[in-house]
Protein backbone atom coordinates (compact mmCIF):
# COMPACT_ATOMS: atom_id res chain seq x y z
CA UNK A 1 0.00 0.00 0.00
CA UNK A 2 2.83 2.35 0.98
CA UNK A 3 4.66 1.46 -2.24
CA UNK A 4 1.56 2.19 -4.31
CA UNK A 5 1.12 5.55 -2.64
CA UNK A 6 4.78 6.39 -3.25
CA UNK A 7 4.51 5.45 -6.93
CA UNK A 8 1.40 7.61 -7.23
CA UNK A 9 3.33 10.52 -5.72
CA UNK A 10 6.30 9.96 -8.05
CA UNK A 11 3.98 10.01 -11.07
CA UNK A 12 2.54 13.26 -9.74
CA UNK A 13 6.04 14.72 -9.31
CA UNK A 14 6.97 13.75 -12.88
CA UNK A 15 3.93 15.61 -14.11
CA UNK A 16 4.93 18.65 -12.01
CA UNK A 17 8.47 18.46 -13.43
CA UNK A 18 7.19 18.51 -17.05
CA UNK A 19 4.97 21.53 -16.36
CA UNK A 20 7.75 23.35 -14.47
CA UNK A 21 10.22 22.91 -17.35
CA UNK A 22 7.72 24.37 -19.80
CA UNK A 23 6.89 27.34 -17.56
CA UNK A 24 10.48 28.08 -16.59
CA UNK A 25 11.28 28.55 -20.28
CA UNK A 26 8.68 31.29 -20.41
CA UNK A 27 9.51 32.85 -17.02
CA UNK A 28 13.26 32.32 -16.56
CA UNK A 29 13.39 34.84 -13.68
CA UNK A 30 10.92 32.90 -11.56
CA UNK A 31 12.45 31.18 -8.55
CA UNK A 32 12.45 27.44 -9.40
CA UNK A 33 11.55 26.43 -5.85
CA UNK A 34 8.59 28.83 -5.68
CA UNK A 35 7.57 27.57 -9.12
CA UNK A 36 7.65 23.98 -7.89
CA UNK A 37 5.54 24.78 -4.81
CA UNK A 38 2.97 26.67 -6.88
CA UNK A 39 2.72 23.99 -9.59
CA UNK A 40 2.53 21.30 -6.91
CA UNK A 41 -0.31 23.12 -5.15
CA UNK A 42 -2.24 23.69 -8.37
CA UNK A 43 -1.88 20.14 -9.69
CA UNK A 44 -2.31 18.32 -6.38
CA UNK A 45 -5.40 16.06 -6.46
CA UNK A 46 -8.19 17.45 -4.30
CA UNK A 47 -8.55 14.16 -2.44
CA UNK A 48 -5.06 14.60 -0.92
CA UNK A 49 -6.30 17.67 0.95
CA UNK A 50 -4.58 20.99 1.53
CA UNK A 51 -2.84 22.19 4.70
CA UNK A 52 -2.93 25.89 5.42
CA UNK A 53 -3.14 26.51 9.18
CA UNK A 54 -0.14 27.04 11.40
CA UNK A 55 -0.37 26.24 15.09
CA UNK A 56 1.96 27.46 17.81
CA UNK A 57 3.24 24.45 19.71
CA UNK A 58 5.92 24.87 22.39
CA UNK A 59 6.85 28.28 20.95
CA UNK A 60 7.13 27.10 17.35
CA UNK A 61 4.77 27.51 14.43
CA UNK A 62 3.98 24.14 12.84
CA UNK A 63 1.47 23.03 10.17
CA UNK B 1 -9.80 16.01 3.66
CA UNK B 2 -6.89 17.47 5.61
CA UNK B 3 -7.35 18.43 9.29
CA UNK B 4 -7.39 22.09 8.19
CA UNK B 5 -10.15 21.43 5.66
CA UNK B 6 -12.15 19.68 8.38
CA UNK B 7 -11.90 22.86 10.51
CA UNK B 8 -12.88 24.98 7.49
CA UNK B 9 -15.87 22.74 6.77
CA UNK B 10 -17.02 23.06 10.38
CA UNK B 11 -16.77 26.85 10.10
CA UNK B 12 -18.65 26.89 6.78
CA UNK B 13 -21.41 24.73 8.25
CA UNK B 14 -21.90 27.21 11.08
CA UNK B 15 -21.76 30.22 8.75
CA UNK B 16 -24.53 28.61 6.71
CA UNK B 17 -26.53 27.78 9.85
CA UNK B 18 -26.59 31.41 11.00
CA UNK B 19 -27.34 32.59 7.44
CA UNK B 20 -24.26 34.78 7.06
CA UNK B 21 -23.27 35.65 3.49
CA UNK B 22 -19.48 35.53 3.46
CA UNK B 23 -16.63 35.30 0.94
CA UNK B 24 -13.45 33.45 1.86
CA UNK B 25 -10.51 35.86 1.36
CA UNK B 26 -6.92 36.17 2.60
CA UNK B 27 -4.28 33.49 2.70
CA UNK B 28 -6.65 30.53 3.05
CA UNK B 29 -8.43 31.58 -0.15
CA UNK B 30 -4.98 32.00 -1.74
CA UNK B 31 -3.78 28.55 -0.65
CA UNK B 32 -6.91 26.87 -2.00
CA UNK B 33 -6.02 28.37 -5.41
CA UNK B 34 -2.41 27.21 -5.37
CA UNK B 35 -0.43 29.93 -3.57
CA UNK B 36 2.22 28.28 -1.35
CA UNK B 37 1.61 30.06 1.97
CA UNK B 38 0.46 29.14 5.46
CA UNK B 39 -1.56 31.21 7.89
CA UNK B 40 -2.92 31.33 11.41
CA UNK B 41 -6.38 32.65 10.65
CA UNK B 42 -9.29 32.14 8.27
CA UNK B 43 -10.59 35.42 6.81
CA UNK B 44 -14.11 36.08 5.57
CA UNK B 45 -15.35 39.23 3.85
CA UNK B 46 -18.88 40.21 4.93
CA UNK B 47 -21.16 43.23 4.47
CA UNK B 48 -21.08 45.63 7.39
CA UNK B 49 -24.68 45.51 8.62
CA UNK B 50 -26.21 45.33 12.09
CA UNK B 51 -27.81 42.00 11.17
CA UNK B 52 -24.48 40.53 10.03
CA UNK B 53 -22.83 41.62 13.29
CA UNK B 54 -25.62 39.83 15.17
CA UNK B 55 -25.07 36.73 13.02
CA UNK B 56 -21.33 36.82 13.81
CA UNK B 57 -22.14 36.91 17.54
CA UNK B 58 -24.43 33.90 17.08
CA UNK B 59 -21.78 32.12 14.98
CA UNK B 60 -19.16 32.61 17.69
CA UNK B 61 -21.54 31.47 20.42
CA UNK B 62 -22.50 28.30 18.52
CA UNK B 63 -18.84 27.36 17.95
CA UNK B 64 -17.79 28.32 21.48
CA UNK B 65 -15.50 31.09 20.19
CA UNK B 66 -14.64 34.37 21.91
CA UNK B 67 -15.17 37.60 20.01
CA UNK B 68 -12.25 40.00 19.87
CA UNK B 69 -12.36 43.49 18.39
CA UNK B 70 -8.97 45.05 17.81
CA UNK B 71 -8.63 48.67 18.95
CA UNK B 72 -6.30 49.76 16.19
CA UNK B 73 -7.44 47.63 13.25
CA UNK B 74 -6.86 49.39 9.92
CA UNK B 75 -10.06 48.04 8.48
CA UNK B 76 -13.00 47.02 10.58
CA UNK B 77 -12.35 43.45 11.70
CA UNK B 78 -14.03 41.19 14.24
CA UNK B 79 -12.17 38.05 15.27
CA UNK B 80 -13.87 34.96 16.63
CA UNK B 81 -11.25 32.76 18.20
CA UNK B 82 -10.37 29.84 20.41
CA UNK B 83 -7.15 28.01 21.27
CA UNK B 84 -7.54 25.97 18.07
CA UNK B 85 -8.25 28.60 15.42
CA UNK B 86 -9.00 32.25 14.62
CA UNK B 87 -11.74 33.40 12.26
CA UNK B 88 -11.56 37.03 11.08
CA UNK B 89 -14.63 38.75 9.67
CA UNK B 90 -13.55 41.78 7.67
CA UNK B 91 -16.02 44.46 6.63
CA UNK B 92 -13.84 46.03 3.97
CA UNK B 93 -10.94 45.23 1.64
CA UNK B 94 -9.57 47.98 -0.64
CA UNK B 95 -11.88 51.01 -1.13
CA UNK B 96 -12.79 49.96 -4.68
CA UNK B 97 -13.63 46.39 -3.64
CA UNK B 98 -17.31 46.34 -2.85
CA UNK B 99 -18.80 43.11 -1.50
CA UNK B 100 -20.99 42.63 -4.58
CA UNK B 101 -18.14 43.12 -7.04
CA UNK B 102 -15.81 40.73 -5.17
CA UNK B 103 -18.61 38.15 -5.03
CA UNK B 104 -19.34 38.54 -8.75
CA UNK B 105 -15.76 37.45 -9.52
CA UNK B 106 -15.59 34.82 -6.76
CA UNK B 107 -15.65 31.08 -7.42
CA UNK B 108 -17.95 28.65 -5.65
CA UNK B 109 -16.00 25.70 -4.32
CA UNK B 110 -16.90 22.68 -2.24
CA UNK B 111 -15.15 21.86 1.03
CA UNK B 112 -16.43 18.54 2.31
CA UNK B 113 -20.21 18.80 2.10
CA UNK B 114 -20.34 22.59 2.10
CA UNK B 115 -20.00 25.20 -0.62
CA UNK B 116 -18.37 28.57 -0.19
CA UNK B 117 -17.52 31.60 -2.25
CA UNK B 118 -13.78 32.08 -2.58
CA UNK B 119 -12.39 35.44 -3.76
CA UNK B 120 -10.60 35.60 -7.10
CA UNK B 121 -6.79 35.68 -6.77
CA UNK B 122 -6.70 39.13 -8.39
CA UNK B 123 -9.02 40.44 -5.66
CA UNK B 124 -6.84 38.85 -2.96
CA UNK B 125 -3.79 40.46 -4.57
CA UNK B 126 -5.53 43.85 -4.66
CA UNK B 127 -6.47 43.61 -0.97
CA UNK B 128 -2.92 42.58 0.00
CA UNK B 129 -1.46 45.53 -1.91
CA UNK B 130 -3.89 47.88 -0.19
CA UNK B 131 -3.23 46.50 3.32
CA UNK B 132 0.53 46.68 2.59
CA UNK B 133 1.68 45.28 5.96
CA UNK B 134 4.96 43.33 6.01
CA UNK B 135 3.03 40.03 6.09
CA UNK B 136 1.00 41.14 3.06
CA UNK B 137 4.08 42.25 1.12
CA UNK B 138 5.66 38.85 1.80
CA UNK B 139 2.99 37.03 -0.22
CA UNK B 140 2.36 39.53 -3.04
CA UNK B 141 5.11 38.07 -5.27
CA UNK B 142 3.85 34.52 -4.71
CA UNK B 143 0.28 35.50 -5.61
CA UNK B 144 1.48 37.28 -8.76
CA UNK B 145 3.53 34.22 -9.77
CA UNK B 146 0.58 31.91 -9.11
CA UNK B 147 -1.70 34.03 -11.31
CA UNK B 148 0.86 33.79 -14.15
CA UNK B 149 1.33 30.03 -13.70
CA UNK B 150 -2.41 29.32 -13.57
CA UNK B 151 -2.72 30.96 -16.99
CA UNK B 152 -0.09 28.53 -18.33
CA UNK B 153 -1.55 25.31 -16.93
Amino acid sequence: MENKSRMEYERFLNRCRRVERRILNRYPDMDPHDLHLIVRNILMPKKWGKRFLLRKIRGRYVP
Amino acid sequence: MSPDEIILERVLREIKRVGLEAILVGNVAAVLQGVPVMTQDIDFFVRDTKLNREKIIKFAKNLGLTLYKRDNAISDVISAESKDFVIDFVFGLAPDQKFESVRSRAKRIKIGNHFCYIADLNDILRSKKYANRPKDRAVIGLIEDTIKIKREI
